[in-house]
């Protein structure tokens, strides 16, 4: 986006290479999705197994409930994890920013969490203007219309890392102007 | 502390064998602010400015409480000793520098001998706010500073050790089986502060979720001669071994905002445009180190020849 330098803004660059394991580490906790995500999530799961250190893996088919089962699964165990944990995520960047966000929830910091995205296809969108969120194919910058209220928003450059969503907004405003009264 | 914001006077003070405890309240009857728990304040003595952490209830206090262990070498502590009832000092308002984290799941504070005085707010806090926690306190065999109230605060969620051996073994077993979402606080002598690091480094704990408060000053080597280059200005200042950045800067006629001329307050803080700081300060934090982008100019040094400084 014009005028905006991406390292100021809350996109995150996420490493290229999955890296190895923190040796610090006293327990583990792995989420892998995806046919890439998988395949990282088991070289960490070999590397953690030659530590010998309690590891729990939360690793998923392709679809979408189950993704969301294994960052469920993620967010439990988490919520009994003790500090000295380290949780490693590989996967879409859909699936790995809920489950950083279930980890985050759950309590762990950054320094915690070791992240791995295979490909930025899917994106969530928030709509502030149905606040309904949208999943869809689409890159920073690209419009689409929104699935609440079938309004063209753009996809901004700013992700909430709570929600893993991105902020949408109106790619026309004056188009829009019309129906504030209603919208708010 | 070139500008001491409030007179304040001493109200009552007491002894724990080295511990002098003095309240000071405010000579004119206007309150004092509230402030954070884990805060200090900085007094003028005769012959520097000390900072005391604040032992007293936190909001609406009617007087500021310090607990002064008396050192036999530093003459601020022993001035403040032989203070009497009615005497007036020159008193910062609350510095905080310690703060608790109120997202944090669970506190673990571990407290060393006279370390007790920033956690004491911090536990009354916990306290009133229901909020999980847990002391792990070290001190010597015998009476010492503020246990009493602290064992009256804490209940059954206080555990005293009273050799390294005791402590060392409760630490491993508690940092070991901390929820996730624990931040501990520690604050104690600086041999005791290394050891937990070090400690809770070997069990997987991020610094990030280690707070600590240095409640001495330590003993500041002279260091190697160095110059800076000003960038505002375009002039140049020659640092000695034994002179500080900030008192060199005074010499040249440069002001520079400060206070507590050890370290401690953050109010001489001078942005570093190029050249490598050597950071000796208690304020910044580790990631405000490894930038390199700023320094206390009260304390900290150079590692190379020369920096340059947005003076």
């Amino acid at each position: 986006m014009v005028g905006v330098s991406p390292e100021h803004t809350s996109v995150p660059a996420w490493p290229t290479d999955p890296g190895e394991i923190d040796p610090a580490g006293q327990s583990f906790q792995v989420l892998g999705s995806g046919r890439d995500g998988v395949r990282v999530a088991r070289a960490w799961l070999a590397q953690i197994a030659r530590t010998g250190r309690p590891v729990l893996s939360h690793v998923d088919g392709h679809t979408a409930p189950e993704r969301s089962v294994a960052v469920a699964a993620l967010g439990a165990s988490l919520a009994r994890a003790r500090v000295g944990v380290r949780v490693m995520i590989a996967g879409p960047e859909l699936v790995a920013l809920d489950a950083i966000a279930a980890a985050r929830a759950a309590g762990a910091i950054d320094a915690e969490l070791r992240v791995w995205v295979s490909d930025r296809a899917l994106k969530r969108v928030y709509c502030p203007h149905c606040r309904t969120f949208t999943v869809a194919r689409v890159q920073v910058a690209d419009t689409f219309a929104c699935g609440g209220c079938a309004r063209t928003l753009v996809v901004y450059h700013h992700l909430s890392r709570r929600h893993g969503a991105y902020l949408g907004f109106l790619a026309d405003v004056q188009a829009d102007a019309g129906d504030r009264g209603a919208s708010g | 502390m070139s500008t001491p914001e409030q007179r304040l006077c001493v109200a009552t003070i007491r002894r724990t064998g080295t511990v002098a405890h003095l309240r000071l309240g405010p000579s004119d009857g206007r309150p004092l602010g509230s402030f954070t728990p884990g805060s200090h304040i900085l007094i003028q003595t005769p012959a520097s400015v000390n900072a005391y952490s604040l032992t007293g209830p936190h909001v609406d206090p009617g007087a500021y409480e310090i607990s002064v262990q008396r050192h036999r070498d530093r003459g601020g502590s022993a001035w403040l000793h032989q203070l009497s009832v009615g005497h007036t000092v020159s008193v910062s308002g609350p510095v905080s520098g310690f703060a608790p984290v109120l997202s944090a799941a669970h506190h673990l504070f571990i407290v060393g001998g006279i370390g007790v005085t920033p956690i004491l707010s911090h536990v009354r806090a916990a306290v009133t706010g229901s909020r999980s926690f847990e002391v792990i306190d070290a001190h010597r065999p015998g009476p010492a500073a503020h246990r009493d109230e602290l064992t009256r605060l804490c209940g059954s969620r206080l555990t005293t050790v009273t050799d390294r051996g005791a402590l060392l073994q409760r630490l491993t077993e508690r940092l070991a089986d901390q929820p996730l979402g624990t931040i501990a606080y520690l604050c104690g002598p600086a041999e005791m502060m290394a050891a937990v690091r070090a400690l809770a480094d070997r069990l997987g704990w991020p610094a990030e979720r280690i707070r600590s408060e240095a409640f001495t000053g330590v003993a500041l080597a002279p260091g190697r001669p160095f110059r800076v280059r000003l960038a505002r200005s375009r002039r140049r200042v020659a640092v000695a071994a034994g002179v500080s950045l900030l008192e060199a800067l005074e010499t040249a006629g440069i002001a520079v905002p400060h206070r507590c001329r050890q370290g401690v307050c953050g109010e001489c803080r001078v942005g570093v445009l190029a050249g490598r700081p050597e950071h000796r300060d208690l304020y910044l934090t580790e990631s405000e180190r490894a930038s390199g982008d700023a320094l206390m100019a009260c304390v900290s040094r150079c590692l190379d020849d020369e920096l340059e400084l947005a003076l």
